[in-house]
């Protein structure tokens, strides 16, 4: 399971690679552990701050930082930043461009939703919504043309599996809109409510439980089913993970799901544990509340209706999704899915609740050992 | 604050690629030497040659993972702070079209772009052609530091208070040093249930393999992972090779 993690230092300066030396430290703290080495799943730091805490840690950082190795490093970063000025490959203002024809409606939520004005004056950047964060090679080919033509060329993957071009002239975000329609990647939205996020899960991960891939089409299916417009509903996002590892960030989602199963007799049932209240923005962290129960994958997308609707009638007038989270508690959100967290014997008529998403096979747990510590 | 004295001109060339240059998209240096070890490797593994166990912390060093299915690689290709060119996306699409059954290359929550279901024998084609466009899957996996993640809006956002680029290059560069600056060195082993401090007592040696090469700065190649080591803390240790160390990786990986 993730952590938040604690803070070290408040400060710590980059000019002088001071931020280097730290790290250096903590590097050669963690390395000597070898009690964290016996058992795979707990050779990660967060593990010796659990059992010593941050003050601990901190302390031993002190003391490192007095060792020799010091002395003979050279933590001077002149000739290793990065530099590069983005501004001089961004492209020239456009001789002409387009503009919308019976379709501004839905460039402007597009606009609305996924362009960001640039501190540099005329500049906006375009988050495309990259739908499960898969690319065709034709779309790595189309956004390759985009970046050449539109925008400064070097563009950015994030955290949510969405791609950034920057440094794109306002004046041809219509342009950049077509293009990317056409590739299917001009979906309004990015980091909204449809714009789940998952990691590969059971499609290749030794260690995943479930196909949060295959839960992931389903969610987004159901959530643009829903046509939700109202903008704070919108706002939601919902985070999947195939198993408690966390690499679909499911701990940090409005709306957080980990892989998980629900023993029927010799049957198992591919199940999800759901989080809800999770913070990773304006720099603010919280992980959300994780509910007492367990929701068979099948039913997570009627789970997620249910609590949209229910946050969509009873919320008080503008009320974000967590402050309704803290109001109502979460006893009020396990109750509305009571039911759906049942789980149904074994037969020809429940076999669907037996295949995971996007399977034709009855489901499995089946964990290999993972290649993370090795 | 703006970051002080960080000069503006010399933009290099991508001619000697280990020579640390501000071209976009080349953050980490490509070392070609590394596909041929890997064909080596992955030659004397499908031989038969090799244990599993020992292949497998060579290739993880790679960014080449195991997957569920058996036989088959997902290669994790490293985008620091998510940075990528128009010629990388090129490539991108050229080999997962020659290589990728399921014709997708994947983002990942942690910036990088991972490519699955890759059999064995075509990953080292993968990763050489990888690299023409200066795309690194080195320490993709494995005890490493990863991928360094850093905001997508660096530099063009407006509540920032400096951009964090120059510095998250600089830190890929150091903990990803091709030639690391500093003496390799032995270290004592303690085995031990609590948590160890660090002491002077701790007395150092210089290792072995340094002796060697008579260099106290030369690149060491692990003698049971036979990789070309890069970061920092485990350039050497003597008897203690590179992939058994575990230096960093503090969060679960994607």
């Amino acid at each position: 399971m993730p952590r938040v993690a604690p803070v070290l230092y408040e400060f710590a300066e980059l000019d002088n690679g001071e931020y280097l030396k730290i790290a250096e430290a903590v590097f050669r703290i963690f390395d000597r552990q070898e009690w964290l080495r016996v058992n795979r799943a707990r050779a990660r730091i967060k593990v010796f701050v659990d059992k010593y805490g941050i003050d601990e840690l901190r302390s031993q950082v002190e003391e490192e930082l007095r060792g020799e190795w010091v002395g003979e490093r050279d933590f001077s970063i002149e000739h290793r930043l990065f530099v590069d000025d983005e501004r001089e490959s961004a492209p020239a203002p456009p001789q002409s461009y387009g503009s919308p024809n019976g379709d501004a409606p839905e460039f402007e939520r597009f606009r609305r939703a996924n362009v960001r004005a640039q501190k540099q004056e005329g500049f906006v950047t375009v988050e495309a919504k990259v739908i499960r964060g898969d690319l065709t090679p034709e779309q790595f080919r189309g956004l390759a043309a985009i970046m050449r033509q539109y925008a400064g060329g070097y563009a950015r993957t994030t955290v949510q599996q969405n791609f950034v071009l920057r440094w794109v002239r306002e004046e041809t975000v219509y342009d950049v809109w077509r293009a990317l329609s056409a590739l299917g990647l001009g979906d309004a939205g990015s980091r909204e409510i449809n714009d789940v996020v998952s990691c590969p899960g059971t499609d290749s991960c030794k260690l995943g439980i479930t196909s949060s891939m295959g839960l992931n089409q389903a969610v987004q299916e159901r959530i643009e089913a829903m046509h939700i417009t109202d903008e704070i509903t919108r706002a939601l996002n919902v985070k999947i993970s195939g198993c408690p590892n966390g690499c679909g960030q499911h701990h940090v989602g409005s709306i957080g799901f980990t892989g998980a199963s629900i023993k029927v007799g010799e049957h198992t049932i591919p199940a999800y544990i759901p989080h809800v209240g999770g913070v990773f923005e304006g720099g603010d962290v919280k992980f959300g509340t994780r509910l007492k129960l367990r929701l068979p994958a099948k039913r997570v997308p009627d789970a997620i209706e249910r609590w949209v609707g229910h946050y969509e009638s009873a919320r008080q007038d503008g009320e974000e999704w967590n402050d309704f989270v803290e109001r109502v508690g979460t006893g009020e959100l396990e109750g509305l899915v009571k039911d759906l967290s049942l789980p149904v014997d074994f037969g020809l008529e429940t076999m669907n609740e037996f295949i995971d998403w996007n399977r034709s096979a009855p489901f499995q747990v089946i964990r290999g050992e993972g290649e993370c510590a090795v | 604050m703006e970051p002080v004295s960080i000069p503006t001109t010399g933009r290099g060339t991508l001619e000697d690629p280990e020579v640390l240059q501000n071209v976009p998209g080349h953050v980490i240096p490509i070392l070609q030497r590394e596909y041929d070890d890997f064909k080596t490797e992955a030659g004397k593994f499908l031989a038969g040659d090799t244990p599993e166990d020992e292949f497998i912390k060579f290739r993880l060093k790679q960014g080449v993972y195991g997957q569920r299915q058996p036989d088959v690689q997902m290669i994790r290709v490293k985008l620091p702070f998510g940075g990528v060119t128009p010629e990388q996306m090129e490539k991108f699409a050229d080999v997962v079209e020659k290589y990728v059954p399921l014709n997708k290359g994947h983002i990942t929550t942690r910036q990088n772009i991972q490519m699955h279901h890759i059999p064995l024998p075509e990953a080292e084609k993968a990763i050489r052609e990888l690299g023409e466009a200066g795309l690194s899957s080195r320490e993709g996996c494995g005890n490493t530091v990863r991928n360094v993640t850093g905001d997508p809006w660096a530099g063009v956002a407006h509540d920032e208070l400096f951009d964090l680029t120059p510095y998250a290059g600089a830190y890929v560069r150091y903990f990803g040093a091709t030639r690391p600056p500093r003496r390799c060195r032995a270290r004592s082993r303690r085995p031990s249930t609590r948590a160890p401090r660090a002491g002077r007592s701790q007395k150092s040696t210089t290792s072995p393999s340094a002796r060697e090469s008579g260099k106290s700065t030369a690149e060491a190649r692990c003698a049971a992972c036979r990789s070309w080591s890069a970061a920092a803390p485990r350039s050497c240790r003597g008897s203690r090779p590179c992939c058994m160390s575990s230096p960093s990786s503090t969060t679960a990986s994607t």
